[in-house]
Parts: C-alpha cells; structure tokens; sequence
C-alpha cells in the first residue's frame, strides 16, 4: 500500500485519463459516431478476420502496420464490441491511460514540476481528438502513448544512463513502427539521437558500438517485420510503405496533376488548426522555439521535443508523395476534409512545450506578479482548450471527421445492408472486395467467414473465375461511378458487363455507387445438370458452412 | 570381539524372568567377551519391571527400559534395538518358549559371516493345535509361497548384524515386525540362515497372543506388504531404498574409489529402475497419442509436433523467467575486498585447494603463478595436486618447476576410471581443510577469492557450496572462444543466479567451486563414473537439502579455442548431463520428494535432461527448416498446422531473438564491448550445440565413461595449426 502511495499523482492522472476516455467513449456510443471513418470500420475487420474468415491467422492482419489489429483481436472476436466499434475502446483506453501517465511523468522529469505536469497532461486530454481517437478504433493515440514512452525511457537513459532504459527505447522504437507509418522515422531519428550523445560524452569506440547492437537490434524488430510480412505476403519487402505494382497503379492513375509539398504542408499546418485550435498551435510553436533557446538542460529537451515532433515530420515528408495527402475544406474544391487526424501527431510535442516553458518561466523568476502572469497564462490556455473541446464536441459534432472523404453516414441504413441482413441468412457466400466495401461486412452482421474477399486468396482467386459456381451474393462498385474510377474493384471490372454473369445474377439491391447481385439458383443447378456436374461439387451450395478443402479446391479448378 | 545385544520384550512375564535371566547369562557368558540384556517393559502390571531393577542392580549387564512409544512387541524391539550398544544384535521373547542356548549357535554364524540375520526355526512344537496350525499356515503360505523365504519368519529368536538395520526402513504392525524385517532385509539382499530350535509349551504367565486376531493381523499386514512390493517388483523405479544402500558410503573402497551406493552412481546406466520407469512413460505417452488422436481426429505425428512446440515454449519462458529473476533480484552474494581483506589471520580455516592434472605439462608455471597470487596464508593452503603415475610428462614438469613447499603432489593408483571425479575422490581422502575448492589446471581465480568464500560461508552458515563465477582470459583467441565466452556470461551472470532465486538445485561448474568439506562426506563424494561430476553433484547436494550460493567473484579459465577440442568437451558436459538424468531419474518420486517437490523437479527436468533435449531437437529442427527452405516437402507442411506453426514460429523467432539478444547483454556487463556484435553469430554455437548433444547421446551407447581431455594451453602456444582452425581463428 506504501508503494502505492508513493504514485498517487500518477494514480490520479490514470483515473482522469480512464475517466474523460470512457465519457468520450460512451458520447460517440450513443451519437453512433464510433465507425465513421473507413479506417475505423478497416481496423476492426482487420482484427476480426484473423479468428473469423475462410482464411483465418496472422494472413489477415494486413500490411498496415499490424500493432492495433493484434492488440484488438480478444475485442473483436465479441460481437457486441466488434459490431459497436466498442473493440477499438477497450484495447485502446489501457494504453491511453498509460500514455498519459508516461506524459505526465515525461513533463515532471523535465521540469520537476508537478503542476506543469499536470498542465501537459490538461492540454492533452481536453482535447476533443486526442479522446475521439482514444475511444475508436484507430491508430494515433497508440502512436502518441507509444512516443510518450519512447521519449520517458530515452531522457531517463539521458539522465541515469541505465542500459535498462535504453533497450526498453529501443523496444518502443519498433512499437512505433508497428503502431503507425509515422513511426517508422523514429528509428533513424532516435538512433542518431543516442549515437550524438554517445560521441558528446565522449565514449569509446567499441562502446559506442556494443551500444548501438544493444539498442539497434530491438529497435529493427519492427521494421524487420513489417518487411518480413510484406515480403512474405505482398510479395516486395517494401511494400507496406508502399512499394509495389498496385501502389505504382494507384500515383500512376489517382495522382493529382500539380501535386506540390508546399501547399501541401500549407494543408498541414491548418490540420493542425482543425485539431488542436489555432491559439494552441502558435502556442506550442512559440514556446517549443523559447524553450529551446532559454532552457538549462538543452539536449535532454531537445531529444524529447525532436522525438515528440518526428511523427509530424514524416507525416510531412510523406507529403512528397501522393498518399499521404491531408485535405481541409479550405483548400479543397469540394469543401471537404482528409486525414486531417495527421495532424494529431504532434499534440504531444504542442503540450510538452507549453508545460516546460511555463514551468521554466514559472522558476526562473521568483516575483509573485510574474508568477501571477505565468498562472494566468495557464489559465487562458487551458480555457482555449475548454471552448475549442466544447466547439469540437457539442457544437460541431465532430464535423472535421464527420466531413471526411472516408465517412460514411451510420445513421441510416444502406439498402445493400438491410436486404443482406434479412435473405442472406442461409449460409450463401458473399463475394466482395474489401476495398471501399468493408461497411457491409460490418453492418449485415453476418459471420465474416462468409464473405469471399481478397485477403482470402486461392478462394478468391478461383471465385472469381466463375463467381456463380461459388457465390450467391456479389457486392460490386457500380460501373462508371466515381468509386470505381478511383478505386479498382477487380469484380467490376471483370464482370460488370459479362453476359454470363448477367445471366445468373440480377441486382436485389442498391446504395450510391454500389449494387448488390443475388444468384439465381434454380438457373445455375439447371446448367450444371445439364454439364453433369453434381451440385455437391458446387461450393455455395452444401450449406454447411465448411471451409473448402485443399483436394476441394483442387477439384473445383 | 564377541559383543552382543540381546533385546527382550516384556509384558507381564515375572514368572519366567528369573530362569530366562539365568539362562540368558549362562549362555552369553560362555562365548561372549561383552554381552548386555535389553529389557523392554511394555508397562507390566505383575510386577516384573520392579524385579528386573532389582535384577540388574545384582548384573551391570541388565539394562531395562519402560516402553516409550506404542504398545505392541513390534515397537518394543524397535526401541531395543535403537538402543543396542554392540555390532550384533538378538532378540528373544521373554515367555522362555524359545531355548536362550541356542543363541549362541546362531552368533557364531554371525561371526563367522555366514549370514548377516539368523533364524531359529521352530521344528518341534508343543503349543496348541490351533497356534500350531496357524504358524504352519503361515510359515508354509506366506513364508514359502509369498514371500519366498525358507525361513520360520515369523520365530521370535534372531541374531543378526546391526548394519542390517541401516537404510531398512521398517514400519511394522503390532505382531508384523518378524516377517517385514526379514523380508525386507532379504529385499536388500543381506544373507539370511537357521538353527533348529524345540518350541515347547510355555510353563508360566499367559500367552499374549490372541490366535485368530494376531493371526488375522498378521496375515492382512503380510497381504498388504507382499502386494506393495509386488507392485514395485513390476515398477521397480518406486522400489526404494536400492539394495546397494543397504550400508553407508564406503570411503575405504580402493578398487574403483566410488564411495557412494550403485545406484546413486552412474558405473552401470542399465538398471530396472530405468527400464522400468522408461517403459511406463512410453506406454502412458503412446497410450496418450493413441487416445487423443482418437478423440481428436489428429494425426499423432502432429501431437507430438504440437508438444515439442509447446516444449519449446515452455523452455524459452522459463529461461526467460529466470533471466527476470537474476535482474530483478540479484541475488550473488558479494563480499567486498575491504571485507575480505579485514579477516583476521588467525580466525582463516585451512582451506583445501585440489588441482587434478593430467598432461598439463605445459601450464605448470601458470599453476604456480595462479596459486601464488591468492591472497591466503599458506601456512593455511593445503594444495594437492593429483598425478596418474605414467604421466611422466607432468610429472617432470613439476619436479623442474619446483613447486613451493605447500604444495603436495598425490600420485594416484592406477585404477579404472580414469576420471577426474576419480582423482578427486583419492584425494579427497587426505584433506585436512575445513572447506575445500577445485581448481582446474588453466585456472587462474581471483586473488580474494579464498577469503571472500570464507566470508561468505560463515554469513550464511546454510550455505554448503559456492558457486563462484567463470570468464575467460582468451575470448578473442578464435570466433569459438567468443561465442563460448559469451555463454558463460550469460550462464554466469544470469541464469546461475536466477536458478539460485528460484531455488532449483543447480548444476555445478567443475572447478572454482567452494564446499564445505563435510558436506562432501555426506554426500559420499564425487561419483567417478560421471562424466559432468560436477553438475551430479550440485543436484546431490539438492537432495540432501543443501543450498549452493552464488559468489561474485570470477576465476579466469581457458576456452577451448577450436570447434574440435569445443565439440569434445562439450560432448563430455551433455554426455554426463544424460548420466546425470538418469541416475537420479532411476526413482523419480523418491528425487521429487528429496529434491524438494514438484517446483525443483520441473526446474531440473529443464535445466539437464531438457537441456539436452532441446539441443536434440534443435537439431532435428534446423534440418527440418533447411529441407523445408529448399524442397518444401508436403509432409512438413502437415506437421506445422496453423496454430502449431504460429507457436513453433513465434518460439523460433522471438527465442532466438531473445537469447541472441540476452548473450549480448551479458557481454556487455562484463564490459567485453568487442564481443558484443559475434552474439549476432549465437545460432551458429546452437548448431554446434546441436551437433555435439547429438555426438553425446551417441556416445552414451558406445563409450559412456570416456573421458574426453580438454587440451588446455593452446592459448600458449605458437606455430603452426590446422587448417579448420585457422578457419576458426581470427585476428586478435
């Protein structure tokens, strides 16, 4: 009990942090606004399909960086919080409260002050995204507790130099990168870090060397894996940072003619208005800027804001590229926002900034009326971020998000959803894509074991080939619509317009840009009498839900 | 010298005492030089303990005890002979039915080691019908037929040799104690014969025994016994104690130097222990396959796959366990220089050093300069070092040398096996240290190390051994040295101590390693035959519930320099890990009693046979893993289904990333810094692990007692190599 004692404020900052997280959570429950992003829906399919699927195991985790979707796996194989988007709440709220505590203690040790500490952790958990991401199914606050860490263990390796806490950097390093893409940077960023400290203090060569070993290896476990997968399952090493035929597909295809950084990064900047509140922004810059110019222990702050900073600085440097592109309806022709989130990331560099500057004026300076100020500005910082929450939450709603390319209205029902849901009750296989469909596996509530998608591969492959001998629902992107011209859906492309496929299928169901085929039974067994083929040979029609065989397979091709 | 105890029971025989005692002297006297009468009273109502006080007040010979534990014949013989003074040992019934004459027929057949136990055989009987029927039955159908001795077992009247009584362990009934003691003394094999003896009718008192309730005691009590032993003629592995423990150790055993009793030794490996326990697990494992497969539908090829996995799980979980408590806990015990050098001289102990050698030649001087540079009296220094007499090349080094006065050379017998364990034993028999430590040829301990061990001994007074710690002094000599350094930091400075926190009995190193002399005694030394004597002894002193610590202090030895001398001595530890194995696994519920429960059981499961295991199945795996890189049988594929594939592949990746990653680590607390990086080389030392566990489990079918020589002092020498060597070596 002594021992718990002794981190009751960090006790106390877990409980605010579990405490505004579940209010938030239980807010976005009830305005069903948990599953509006694509990304949301993805990441719990994600976790899903590795326990139910055709195809089920680590081949579904898919080449995003994996961490959310493992960590998500018990959630999500419990109908409730899978189908609630709830999963994304209970894996992410431990590690929310664990990040924020890991800030608080970050900001304490920095600044040896308690109520500074307490401020960064303020600044951080009234901000209306930080807990909107806290509570769904998404990867940017486990990127942000993951950086946290990073950055704790790191200055306390600084400041102890304990080998303990430089593995443990290490380790953090590579849970970056399978936390989220920005991470990856951490690597090289954090690696350069160690080894300018190490040359600063002067150290041996071949310690400097046994060192780097000791911390590189842990902290290439990541990104070796993250290549291992892609190798294994993409078929390019590189192609989880998208390096492969269908990426080159896509900039060849979808990239914007005129595509610049600069105004890119311009985009950037006013994300990071839309998520942290203009005031706020300048404010971490101004004082991220004084600080590093007025504080006693320079390098140890500058390692900590660098790597607070670096998830920010990839996402920018990813702007040289076409995917990574953030949008605001400012600058957008169709008043619409994306991946705005991206902005997100550096919330931590925002509030550490702020709390160590006013920490350092704080001590620096013994006068009451400077102190006053100080408080004061505390104050007026706080109360920014009061009012920007409330804007965010009660009066816009989340319209930033709810703007988004990639969101979808969940208050209404699509008819697609609605007609699987009552008549596709008997154990029909669905052929779909995943990409751009992932709302129906969600929202039919069917077992996903009954969707042939991509990610199932052989089935897939050989469902394609003659879907009618094998499916008997086939979702597929309306021919000529913008979402096909975007995006390759390979089942529209091939079958859209085939005379065969008309023949057996005919639309039951439309949404926007998407139509839902059913299969005409009676026509295909008729047909397959008449080739003498048994329909037991058929694989969507022994209804019994077995994963088709190895020898099945075979015989099928 | 003819010295004999005789134990009486008594309850209630004042009529019969005063001719039994006359009777009894008259014959004891006639061959006896010493003699004395044990009276166990078992609280007499008539009056006989206070005529046998008067008794023996009139002959010092008579010495009488009222009963102290449970009431029957049984325990009054037990506390009889608990007290018997002399060598050989009789017992009589004090109702004068059996002749006192003809004990001293039965003596001399003892003394003329006839027989170790004695039997007076009751040929001529004059009691009633019914006990007569009863003892015949019982003579002719439990005697002869169940258990085989052709002896009245049930006879009141016995001599036999004390000894006998060692290690039997007998939990008598009231009436059982004849036939459980001679049965169980014919189990361990002591010799047993008769003398014919009258059996008249009894003249005074009142028979105790009540025929049929004895009898039905009787019978039920030998049933029992009889059907226990059965069942552990079938499993002899839950048969203990083993006849060669019928006497304490031996030390004066010259002919091999194995003082300890067969079966805790490892000079024969076939015993029906083993068989026996090793066909019941395979029964109960195909028993189990056949079962689940059964129940299951899945292949028992794949069982077996899914349990390797799951063993391989398990053993990375538990090193990795392990390792958290070494760092979490630390629990050396470190005695400070300043500590150690404050010892008064007058309060050191002499302190044993045994330096076995054979063709060492070449790092005499290195002896001599490591022993001098121990900070140690050496007034107070009893340092032996062993010879073989036809290893003259030592020999003569050592008398060029010139050794310092302290330093004893014992040349040894030339007797079978040659082992180390052996010269350690012969030696053994002259120390004169109150604690004792092995050195080997190439070592180099630390200066303080005497004085802190001592310290460390009188601190921790349950501490009967001292595990100090190992380094190499040539880890950059070739990439083997290094790798091998790199384990010894890692088992020295992370696995030893988390053993010892985790309280599993630890394998021993074979030198630089501190015991309290007398515990050496009472473990009966080292085992000769065992070629890792070392690691049997760490888990011998475990049995008998004695700790081993762990000293921070490092002795500095040689590694083995390249792949040939590394595989050989290797060979030898995993092939003496196997000895090991199976010479305590020969009674595995008796060991996992002694050892001190399941915890410790589990613990050294997988830290000797499982190390050895693991390597075997290493090996099978890595070919496996290549076959598979290269052909991608189908087979292969069947034996991996998914979530055995995710295990082994999660223990595959994540195993040898974390024991890579934990040799580094060690190498770098011991700020060797240049070494760090050839730890990215650790599977390459597993495959050499692999290779010579598989040469040791070879070996142990056709050499098991080979002593494979490690060659010391190549670190010394120049010139030419061979040329696998020069492949190993690289550039200092």
């Amino acid at each position: 009990m002594k021992k718990i004692a002794n981190y009751w404020q960090e006790i106390v900052v877990a409980c605010l942090a579990f405490v505004t997280s579940s209010c938030m959570a239980w807010w976005l429950f009830v305005n069903n606004l948990l599953t509006i992003l694509a990304d949301q829906i993805a990441h719990l399919i994600f976790a899903r399909l590795t326990t139910d699927s055709l195809t089920p195991g680590i081949t579904q985790l898919g080449s995003w960086p994996p961490l959310l979707h493992v960590l998500m796996i018990p959630a999500s194989m419990n109908d409730f919080l899978f189908q609630s988007g709830l999963a994304g709440f209970a894996t992410l709220v431990p590690i929310f409260v664990i990040g924020t505590v890991y800030l608080y203690r970050l900001v304490f040790r920095l600044t040896n002050t308690r109520l500074f500490a307490l401020v960064a952790v303020i600044i951080y958990l009234l901000n209306p995204y930080v807990l909107y991401y806290s509570a769904t199914p998404m990867m940017e606050v486990l990127l942000l507790s993951v950086s946290f860490a990073l950055s704790f263990h790191f200055l306390r390796w600084l400041q102890d130099d304990k080998l303990y806490d430089l593995i443990i950097a290490g380790g953090l390093v590579s849970v970056a990168a399978v936390s989220r893409y920005e991470g990856l940077l951490l690597l090289p960023v954090v690696g350069f870090l160690a080894l300018i400290i190490l040359l600063v203090r002067r150290e041996k060569y071949l310690k400097i060397e046994a060192l780097a070993f000791i911390f590189g290896i842990p902290a290439v476990m990541g990104v070796l894996y993250l290549m291992t997968y892609s190798w294994i399952f993409v078929g390019h090493p590189l192609g989880f940072a998208g390096v492969g035929a269908e990426t080159n597909w896509v900039v060849a295809n979808i990239t914007p003619e005129g595509f610049t950084a600069p105004p890119a990064w311009k985009a950037l900047l006013h994300a990071s208005f839309y998520m942290m509140s203009r005031p706020l922004v300048y404010m971490g810059l101004l004082c991220g800027i004084l600080t590093v110019l007025v504080a006693r222990r320079r390098f140890e702050l500058y390692s900590v804001l660098v790597i607070l900073i670096v998830p920010l600085l990839a996402v920018a440097l990813n702007m040289l590229r076409w995917e990574n592109s953030v949008v605001v309806s400012e600058f957008s022709p169709w008043n619409d926002f994306h991946n705005v989130r991206y902005a997100l990331t550096w919330i931590g560099f925002v509030a550490v900034a702020i709390a160590t500057f006013l920490a350092s004026a704080y001590s620096s300076y013994r006068s009451y009326l400077f102190r006053g100020v100080i408080i004061c500005i505390t104050c007026l910082i706080l109360s920014i971020n009061v009012i920007f929450s409330y804007q965010v939450i009660v009066t816009n709603r989340f319209a930033v998000i709810k703007m988004d390319r990639s969101a979808s209205d969940r208050s209404t029902e699509s008819n697609i959803i609605k007609y699987l849901k009552y008549n596709a009750i008997d154990g029909g296989y669905i052929l779909s894509t995943r990409f751009n469909n992932d709302k129906y596996f969600l929202d039919t509530n069917l077992p996903l074991r009954s969707f042939i998608y991509e990610g199932n591969y052989q089935y897939f492959d050989i469902a394609l080939n003659k879907p009618w001998l094998y499916a008997e629902w086939v979702i597929m992107t309306r021919p000529g619509s913008i979402s096909q011209q975007q995006f390759f859906d390979p089942v529209t492309e091939l079958w859209a317009k085939d005379e065969n496929f008309l023949k057996y299928y005919h639309i039951v169901a439309s949404d926007t840009e998407t139509d839902l085929y059913e299969l005409d039974t009676e026509l295909v067994l008729s047909d397959a009498q008449y080739s003498g083929l048994e329909p037991e040979a058929i694989a969507n029609f022994p209804r019994n839900r077995q994963i088709w065989t190895e020898q099945e397979l075979e015989k099928l091709k | 010298m003819k010295n004999l105890s005789v134990i009486i029971p008594i309850y209630n025989e004042i009529d019969n005492l005063g001719q039994l005692i006359n009777r009894l002297v008259d014959v004891l006297e006639s061959f006896c030089n010493r003699y004395e009468l044990i009276f166990i009273d078992d609280h007499s109502s008539d009056g006989s303990f206070g005529f046998l006080q008067s008794a023996s007040i009139r002959n010092s010979n008579i010495r009488i005890y009222l009963k102290e534990g449970k009431k029957g014949k049984a325990y009054s013989l037990l506390e009889g002979i608990e007290r018997a003074l002399f060598d050989v040992i009789g017992m009589i019934d004090g109702d004068l039915q059996y002749p006192p004459e003809a004990i001293k027929e039965m003596f001399s057949k003892i003394y003329n080691q006839e027989a170790e136990i004695v039997i007076a055989n009751r040929t001529y009987r004059q009691t009633t019908k019914s006990r007569t029927f009863l003892s015949r039955v019982f003579k002719s159908i439990f005697g002869h037929f169940v258990f085989g001795i052709n002896h009245d077992i049930q006879s009141g009247l016995k001599v036999f040799s004390k000894k006998v009584f060692y290690n039997l362990q007998l939990s008598p009934t009231k009436w059982g104690f004849d036939y459980e003691f001679v049965y169980k003394a014919v189990r361990m094999k002591w010799r047993v014969s008769s003398v014919d003896i009258d059996f008249p009718e009894r003249k005074f008192g009142e028979s105790k025994v009540r025929p049929f309730q004895t009898a039905l005691e009787l019978f039920s009590g030998a049933l029992v016994l009889r059907t226990r032993y059965l069942a552990r003629s079938f499993f002899k592995f839950i048969d203990y104690p083993h006849h060669s423990e019928r006497s304490p150790y031996n030390f004066s055993n010259e002919h091999d130097f194995l003082f300890l009793p067969e079966i805790h030794s490892a000079k024969r490996h076939i015993y029906a222990e083993s068989v026996s326990f090793f066909l019941l697990t395979l029964t109960v494992a195909i028993g189990f396959f056949y079962v689940v497969s059964n129940l299951t539908g899945i292949p028992a090829f794949v069982i077996l796959s899914a349990l390797i996995a799951a063993f391989y799980l398990l053993f990375m979980l538990f090193k990795v366990f392990i390792v958290y408590l070494a760092i979490r806990y630390n629990p050396e015990i470190k005695i400070s220089d300043e500590e150690a050098l404050a010892i008064p001289e007058g309060e050191l102990p002499i302190y044993t050093i045994l330096i076995p050698l054979y063709r060492e030649e070449g790092v005499i001087n290195q002896i001599s300069a490591a022993m001098g540079s121990i900070n140690y009296p050496t007034d107070k220094l009893d340092i032996t070092i062993t010879l073989e007499e036809y290893d003259h090349p030592t020999i003569n080094a050592i008398s060029e040398a010139g050794l310092p006065s302290h330093f004893k050379t014992l040349i040894l017998p030339d007797v079978k096996p040659k082992t180390k364990p052996k010269a350690l034993n012969v030696a053994f028999l002259q120390v004169s240290g109150e604690f004792l430590v092995i050195y080997d040829a190439e070592i180099i301990p630390e200066p303080l190390q005497l004085r802190r061990a001592f310290l460390a001994f009188k601190k921790n007074q349950d501490i009967a051994c001292l595990q100090t710690k190992l380094d190499h002094y040539n880890p950059k000599q070739s990439l083997v040295t290094r790798l091998f350094n790199s384990e010894f930091s890692f088992h020295y400075d992370y696995f030893m101590p988390g053993l010892q926190k985790l309280g599993v009995p630890l394998p021993l190193s074979g030198h630089s390693t501190h015991f309290r002399t007398e515990m050496i005694s009472q473990i009966g030394a080292w085992d000769p035959y065992n070629v890792t004597e070392d690691c049997d002894m760490g888990i011998r002193l475990a049995r008998i519930g004695q700790k081993t610590g762990i000293l921070d202090s490092t002795s500095q030895e040689e590694a083995t320099a390249d792949f040939k001398s590394w595989v050989l001595q290797r060979t030898r530890w995993m092939k003496g890990f196997i000895q090991t194995s199976i010479v305590h696994m020969r009674h595995p519920f008796r060991f996992t009693k002694e050892i001190g429960g399941l915890k410790n059981l589990l613990g050294f499961l997988l830290i000797v046979p499982g190390s050895v295991l693991i390597n075997v199945i290493n090996f099978i795996y890595w070919i496996v893993f290549l076959v598979w890189i290269f052909f991608q049988p189908a087979f292969i594929q069947e034996l991996f289904p998914r979530p055995i594939l995710y295990i082994s592949v999660f223990s595959f990746v994540l195993g040898n990333f974390i024991f890579t990653y934990l040799n580094l680590l060690a190498t770098y607390k011991r700020g060797r810094y240049d070494l760090v990086k050839y730890n990215l080389l650790s599977f390459i030392y597993w495959i050499m692990l692999a290779v010579a566990t598989t040469r040791a489990v070879i070996e142990i079918f056709i050499k098991p007692h080979h002593w494979e020589k490690t060659v010391h002092g190549t670190h010394l020498a120049n010139g030419r190599t061979f040329a696998f060597r020069k492949f190993f070596r690289m550039k200092q």
